[in-house]
Formats: C-alpha cells, structure tokens, sequence
C-alpha cells in the first residue's frame, strides 16, 4: 500500500502508527453504530485487515486513507446487520438509507469530537474546561467568570487551541512531496 | 466513488463544528456552515446534537476504554491468519514475559556451554564463508518488486526504461528534470541490496552510484523540479554528474547532502546512530534539515552527524579507507573490532559474537580483500590480533580471547 507517495508494509513501524492513530475513530463509529463495543472493535480490526486483502491502494494522504477506512467499516457493518437481521428481501434497501444516513452523521461526530481532542490533548487542563463550558452553551464572558479568568484568557485559549487543530489537520492532509516522503527510523 | 464524496464533506463540516466551538470561524465558513444547517432538515439538531458537552463527557469516556496496543497485536494476528501462516499472538503478562525470558536464558546458557564442550564450533580452516555478489531488489512506483538476479535485460514502467546488466542498473537518459506538471508521469523506484551484496546504479541523469550491502536508495525517474534528489539508508558511494542548475541532494533521516558535481561517500546505517560523509572530490555541503546546522567539506575531510544530538563535527581524513569497499578492498586504520566486523558482517552475510568489552576495543588496521572467502580475512585478523575465532551454526562467527 502506498500512502503519501511511500510504500508502506502492514507490518511496519509506520502502519502501527497509522493504525493507532485511526483505530479508536473505526471502533468507535462502529460500536454505536452496531450498539456494542465488542463488536465494534471486530469490525474496526476486520475494516484494516480488509484494506491489505487489496493490493496496490494508493492514497494521497492519510486523510484519503481515513476516508477509505470509514467506508470499509461501513459496508462491515451493514453485513453484520444483515447477517444478525437474516435479512434477504428487498425491504434492505429501505433500512439501508437510513444506516447510511446515521453513518455520516456519527462519521460528522466523531470527527469533530476527534479534532477538539487533538486541539486540547497537549495544552493545560483548562483549555479542556473551557471546550466543555462552550459545548454547555457558556459565552466566553460567563467562561471567564466560572473559571476566574479575564475574557482575554479565555481568548487565547481557544486561539492555542485552534492552532493546534491546524497543525493536526496539517498533517493529515498534507500531499507531502515525492522527495520528502523518506523518513528515518 | 459516491461514498468517499460524502465522507470528505463530513471531514470539512467537522473543521467549521470544531472551529465554532473555538470561535475561529471566518465570515465565509460561518455562512458555509449556516448554509449546510438549512439544506438538509436535521441538519441543525445534528449540529446541536454533536455540540453537546454531555455527548462529547460520553466519547471521551469511551474512547479511553480503547487499547490499541491490543488491537495492534490481534491486527497482526488477523494478518498471519489471512495469509495462511497460522500463528498466534500469545498474550503474556509482565511476570510470564519474565519467566519466558529467564527460561529461554537458561535454555541458552546451557546450549551455549554444550556447544563450547562438544567443539560443534570449528576452526576458521575447516569452514569456508562466501564473500557477497550483485544482487538486489528493484521496487516500482506500482509496488511491483523486481528480482534483479534473474533479470538481465530491459526493465520498463511508464515512460521509464532501464537495462540490467552484470550488476549495474543503468536507466535510459532522459530529459534531465519532468516540469512540475509532468512529474505524474515520474516514478519513485527503490533499489534495495540485501546483506552479503552490492550493486551498481546508473541513474537518469548519469550519476553513478555504488551501493553497499544492507542498503536502499530512493529516487524518482526522472528527477523532479529544480533539483536531483534521492534518499539513502546504508552506505552509498556517489560520483554526481555535474550540472550547476540541479543541485544533487542525498538525504539521510534528517542529513542532506547537498553537491553539484562530486564524489563522495555516504554511510548512513540505522544502527550506527551516526551518519559518515566522506568527501573525494569536490564541494559539499551537509545540513541538518531542521536546524539549518551546516558544514562545508572540501576534499579529504569527513562529516559526522550524530542522529541522537544532531550535531555535525567536520575533520581531515585519508579518504582511501571510507571509499576502499568500491574498490573491493577492506580498509581499515584504527578501528575497534566491533566496527571491524560491523562492516565485514554485512557482506558476507553472517552474525557474530565477541566475548568481552575488552576484546571488543582493540583496535585493527589492516588492508583485506573483499571478494575473497571469509576465512581468509579472519585468519588475518586472528593473527594479528591474536584472538581465537571459531566458526558456528550458520557461519556464526565467535571471537574470544
């Protein structure tokens, strides 16, 4: 599988990092999809080995790849509906819409809550007081009033944080360049 | 494909959910986001939905239940299964992985002492240990892996084309450099030479490369933009066909060597945790790629990058022993015998073992052939030094005093 213009082997210090960084989003997503976190994790693993049951996968990014991934977990879960429903007539269809509709939607959850993560995991406790202060519906004025901050910290704050969430995406979206793509162990 | 559309859009509605909660949105993403709420019914609760301090407490609780250490290990497991080599990952605990250890321990020091007493070790004249050969791996832009053994004619893949022949490498001329906009139709190939082997390489643009054993070297055919890059890990030896507009970059890890018509020697092997460029002739200039650290080299003179601290230290050298291994030769001047067979190791292709710090650090010079049987160089070195060497189970080579 190549991804980002480099070859990369399943057994690979890169893939490991790879598979721990996307892992928990794929069980996730399926262990509320499938409502139990058992299976979730079958399915999320079953989703990665499938992607090396194809050759030659190219990706451009570790984005693409993510995007790929989600797809894989979806049509995972589906069969495993099915095969739990013994679903074989056509009333599928009907019940197909709907889980397609509930994945992006929980794809849209996870990704959000995902890119808050990134964005607070490295900076003080407070920061992740403040993310959760603004999702309780908190303006900025009764943020600071809770925490016994002026305004102008809680500010600066989300501005960290944001930046961090731009590094992240950096990252994960950069097509880095045919030359660059050779890392050192 | 209709799915991954759908999914994209899902990543970039993500950033402006993340970037309202961080008051960073833009007019323009503030209206994007506003418009998505109104498009779909539902839409506007989802949001609500998901920008929900109570459903966020929920995730956050969740995801630090998952173990991807575990999963890792039943991945690699699933991936044994699926590919018909049944094995198993077996879980051990810290104490179990403690008596495991202890117990192979004793296995081997009890083999270990059998060996030594039943004389399964032989002298150096009794065995014979091959010296290397040109072999080596050719791996395409598409994956395809190419053994250059058994080819010896004409390799093609796109517009690219290259002869194999005798253990050289040789790909056709080309236009020096693909422009920006045609660098899709370039091809990143790696060369890749195994212990107890070496090749040689022509690339697009006539440099000559010799290649070490345990090496690899990345490129893409032909070159790309304003520059002639490749990417090393081993040891290479360079001779750079000159062109003042293309620089020529070898890069190790976070080392480049940047030159524009030379010839000079690279030894970047992981395991060395240092990276030696050795200057023959003309100017170079090596770089760490991130503190912009830099020293100029003329000829006779040697860099040492320290891959731990980063830092790069220049000195004078007699260039001939860092370069002899192109020209079949083991030179060595001063070097401990641990570097010795360090290097010697490699190609021919066997392990080793020296009994004792000591012996580890006594110093070797010496001018060896290289395409000679091993024993040869060994009874050399058991001479010279006066060690004992004896010869094991797979050539194994044990020194001791």
């Amino acid at each position: 599988m190549r991804v980002s213009g480099k070859t990369i082997q399943f057994n690979s210090k890169e893939f490991n990092e790879i598979f721990e960084r996307l892992f928990p989003s794929m069980c996730m997503l399926a262990a509320r999809i499938l409502k139990s976190q058992d299976k979730g994790k079958d399915v999320a693993q079953e989703a990665f080995v499938k992607l090396w049951q194809k050759d030659n996968e190219e990706f451009s990014s570790e984005k693409a790849l993510q995007a790929y991934l989600y797809v894989l977990v979806k049509n995972a879960c589906i069969s495993q509906i099915r095969k739990e429903k013994n679903i074989k007539n056509t009333s599928i269809d009907e019940g197909l819409t709907v889980v397609q509709k509930s994945f992006l939607n929980e794809i849209l959850r996870e990704e959000t809550y995902s890119l808050l993560h990134e964005a607070i995991k490295d900076l003080s406790p407070q920061a992740e007081q403040v993310v959760k202060l603004t999702l309780d519906g908190y303006r900025n004025q009764d943020i600071a009033t809770e925490l016994e901050i002026t305004i102008n910290s809680v500010k600066t704050v989300k501005k960290r944080a944001y930046s961090k969430l731009r590094q992240t995406l950096g990252i994960q979206f950069v097509m880095m360049f045919i030359s660059d793509f050779y890392k050192y162990i | 494909m209709k799915d991954m559309d759908e999914i994209n859009k899902q990543f970039e509605y993500s950033e402006l959910l993340a970037g309202k909660v961080l008051d960073a949105l833009t007019d323009e993403q503030k209206k994007q986001l506003l418009e998505w709420e109104e498009e779909v019914d539902g839409n506007r609760e989802l949001a609500e939905n998901i920008l929900n301090a109570y459903s966020y407490n929920e995730w956050q609780e969740k995801i630090k239940t998952i173990d991807t250490v575990e999963a890792w290990a039943s991945f690699l497991d699933r991936m044994d299964s699926s590919a018909k080599k049944p094995g198993k990952v077996v879980k051990l605990n810290m104490f179990k992985w403690m008596s495991a250890a202890a117990a192979v321990l004793v296995v081997g020091l009890a083999l270990f002492t059998i060996f030594n007493k039943t004389g399964n070790l032989k002298p150096i004249e009794e065995s014979s240990i091959a010296p290397g050969s040109s072999h080596a791996e050719l791996v395409l832009s598409n994956g395809e892996v190419i053994n250059l053994d058994e080819v010896d004619n004409q390799i093609q893949e796109g517009k690219v084309e290259a002869k194999n022949t005798k253990g050289i490498l040789q790909y056709k001329d080309s236009e020096m450099v693909a422009s920006q906009n045609e660098s899709e139709s370039a091809k990143v190939n790696t060369l890749r030479v195994p212990r107890g082997a070496e090749y040689q390489l022509v690339l697009s643009d006539g440099t000559k490369v010799w290649l070490n054993s345990d090496t690899e070297l990345t490129y893409t055919v032909p070159f790309i933009g304003s520059e002639r890059r490749v990417a090393l890990k081993g040891e290479a030896y360079f001779d750079v066909t000159p062109n003042k507009e293309l620089p020529f970059i070898v890069t190790s890890g976070t080392q480049e060597v940047q030159v524009l018509g030379t010839e000079f020697n690279v030894s970047a092997y992981t395991e060395d945790n240092r990276i030696i460029t050795t200057l023959v002739e003309g100017k170079v200039k090596v770089e760490e790629k991130y503190s912009h650290a830099t020293e100029f080299l003329s000829p006779n003179q040697q860099t040492n990058f320290d891959i731990n601290s980063k830092s790069i230290k220049k000195k004078d050298v007699d260039v001939y022993p860092y370069v002899a291994w192109k020209e079949g030769r083991f030179v060595f001047h001063n070097v401990t015998l641990q570097e010795l067979f360090s290097k010697i190791s490699k190609w021919y292709d066997v392990e080793y073992q020296i009994e004792g710090e000591k012996l580890k650090s006594l110093k070797f010079t010496g001018d060896l052939p290289r395409y000679n049987d091993m024993s040869g160089i060994l009874k050399i070195i058991e001479a010279e030094m006066s060690v004992n060497i004896q010869i094991g189970h797979n050539n194994k080579v044990y020194v001791s005093e």
